[in-house]
């Protein structure tokens, strides 16, 4: 038998049934890998051995008796901090929420409780969400797991890095503006930001309400597309949850490609700007599509050199309604010393919001203030409209897009520090999908000459995630990047 | 509110500014922050200013791309939270209430 460590999820069910392994054993071995490496990494906010070792054992009990497990049952994984967990600390990352116990689960949670799946432990990420490196956290920075002088992404930082170092064989995250899919490429494994209103976000603490995303990232292509199976779907508790079939993208994953139509933005691969090594990976990837039967034509999306601004215009807007409600009356850090409410709020949040937090929701006042609505807000508003059409009008030509996920390698720890703007531009090829709501899937493409990860992302119109993991499925048949790990591994 | 701050179409953020913004959004910032953000903040909003060069009069915003409206449900109490759970991250309560300063003078 392989060592637990690298099996994939359908594998590890079938020895659970055949009672080749216990459930016990893969929650040990998940606990030995976050003892030996999270010290190292940092990935994990909250561990939650004590109830993990619990849940095995009723696992084992149903095997035992020769009860049919299902498939995500008994399956180790982490959740990023910023889905509620019922009895368990939720900080979102941030100080604000240091001390905040939710007393209700997210719909994720609930569905993953329903399946069965064992939570290990919540994982570090930018405080609300905010940030493409980890280093906005309230806590600390999380590592690479390929160089520990560099972060791993954000603003799931925590998440990739666990599910890289097989702490979980899966963790559940937010993408609003590539924080799935940008730790993901970073950290050598893969992410879906699915279509808006595919999953569930209630219980999801809210970052950009019209952007925000819930999905899996794992180690393969076909786990992701086990677990989304899972997790997909219509939520009474969520109004934005789109009545809309979810498929059996197991089963629909290994039709074949031949024929797929996959456009190469130009816009997405431009002389400046873009590491030469990542452009020269994600065209090689684009090759070995052509040699599965997809037809590669090069399309063009104009406006994406406008899609940063109308992004974080959005976003940062939303972030000021929908951080108003940390006040320190119901929850969260509340301030002692303040005499009336109006310097009880401000004291609140002044001492408990991180740099960053700060930082957005003021952009975000001032994007719609008064004065100034029309030229900022409103206008990314109609930005937003031209990237929605675009497209549109580009998929009508092919099914697919195929672009890098970052323009940039993992970067060094503290490279950005007193530049937010810098930091931002990291997210050029991410952020332009949010506005539009389609889905995009990160795989790994390679690595670079100093052995680190590169990641590449495959686009689809709203609902094609069946389409992607079929591109994504077929690509991880032909290739074995996925399959590398990362050296503190194999130590 | 001080209209003067708003005249200006592209923004140029002064301390006034700065803390007016502030105060809407609940925040208190010392001397430096002032400073720090002023810088930072005006950085961004100098890239915001790059929508200016789009011709967009005539396009319609896009605030959500769900595509649904009105969804509605039957308003059915199923589950709700107990008072001592809804209570229970509060740092002041009192006879089973969330306990504030004044938001008046007396």
């Amino acid at each position: 038998m392989n060592n637990i460590k690298d099996l994939t999820i359908l594998e590890i069910n079938d020895l659970m049934q055949r009672g080749d392994i216990s459930c016990t054993e893969v929650i040990k071995d998940t606990l030995n890998c976050v003892e030996k490496y999270d010290k190292k990494v940092k990935a994990f906010l909250t561990i939650t051995p004590d109830n993990a070792l619990k849940e095995a054992k009723k696992v084992d009990s149903k095997i035992t008796k020769r009860m049919k497990i299902n498939v995500l049952e008994g399956i180790p994984y982490s959740l990023k901090d910023v889905f509620c967990t019922n009895g368990i600390r939720t900080t979102a990352g941030s100080k604000i929420l240091d001390n905040f116990i939710p007393p209700y689960n997210a719909t994720i949670v609930e569905k993953l409780n329903q399946n069965g799946s064992i939570l290990i432990g919540k994982t570090n990420c930018d405080a609300f969400g905010f940030g493409s490196s980890t280093e906005n956290s309230g806590y600390f920075v999380s590592h690479n797991p390929y160089d520990l002088e560099r972060i791993p992404g954000g603003s799931s930082g925590g998440s990739a890095s666990a599910v890289a170092l097989r702490m979980g064989l899966f963790s559940i995250a937010e993408d609003t503006g590539g924080s799935i899919r940008q730790p993901s490429s970073f950290c050598n494994v893969c992410g879906i930001k699915v279509t808006y209103g595919r999953v569930s976000r209630y219980g999801a603490i809210e970052y950009g309400s019209s952007l925000d995303t819930v999905g899996p990232i794992a180690r393969s292509v076909e786990d992701l597309a086990l677990i989304l199976e899972k997790i997909a779907g219509e939520d009474e508790r969520d109004a934005t949850t789109v009545p809309c079939e979810v498929h059996n993208y197991i089963e629909e994953m290994k039709s074949s490609v031949s024929g797929i139509q996959i456009g190469i933005p130009k816009e997405y691969f431009p002389d400046k700007g873009l590491d030469k090594e990542i452009k020269n990976k994600v065209l090689e990837a684009a090759k070995t599509f052509e040699d599965l039967g997809c037809h590669i034509e090069e399309v063009s999306l104009p406006s994406t050199e406008y899609a940063i601004a109308c992004y974080y215009l959005t976003a940062i807007s939303e972030v000021s309604a929908n951080l108003a409600r940390y006040d320190g009356i119901r929850f969260g850090y509340s301030d002692k010393s303040s005499k009336n409410l109006q310097d009880f709020y401000k004291k609140t949040r002044s001492n408990s919001f991180e740099d960053e937090v700060k930082r957005r929701i003021m952009l975000g006042t001032f994007a719609l203030s008064s004065g100034f609505y029309d030229e900022y807000y409103k206008k990314a508003m109609q930005v937003r409209t031209l990237l929605v059409n675009e497209f549109n009008e580009v998929f009508k030509n092919v099914d697919v897009l195929l672009a890098p996920v970052s323009p940039t390698l993992p970067f060094k720890i503290g490279l950005h520090k007193n530049d937010p703007l810098a930091m931002w531009l990291e997210d050029a090829f991410t952020v332009t999908l949010n506005p539009t709501g389609c889905p995009g899937l990160a795989i790994p493409a390679g690595f670079s000459k100093k052995g680190l990860p590169i990641g590449m992302q495959l686009i689809g119109p709203q609902f094609s995630e069946s389409m992607l993991f079929r591109l994504g499925y077929h690509f991880q048949e032909a290739t074995d990047y996925h399959i590398k790990k990362p050296k503190l591994i194999e130590e | 509110m001080d209209n003067y701050l708003f005249t200006m179409n592209k923004a140029k953020l002064t301390n006034k500014l700065i803390q007016h913004i502030a105060s809407l959004a609940e925040l208190e910032l010392n001397e430096k922050e002032i400073k720090r953000y002023k810088m930072q903040l005006q950085d961004i909003i100098n890239y915001f200013n790059k929508l200016s060069n789009l011709d967009i009069k005539n396009i319609i915003p896009t605030s959500h791309v769900g595509g649904i409206v009105n969804k509605f449900r039957i308003d059915k109490v199923k589950y709700f939270l107990k008072k001592k759970n809804a209570l229970f991250n509060a740092t002041s309560i009192e006879r089973g209430y969330f306990k504030t300063k004044l938001p008046f003078k007396k």
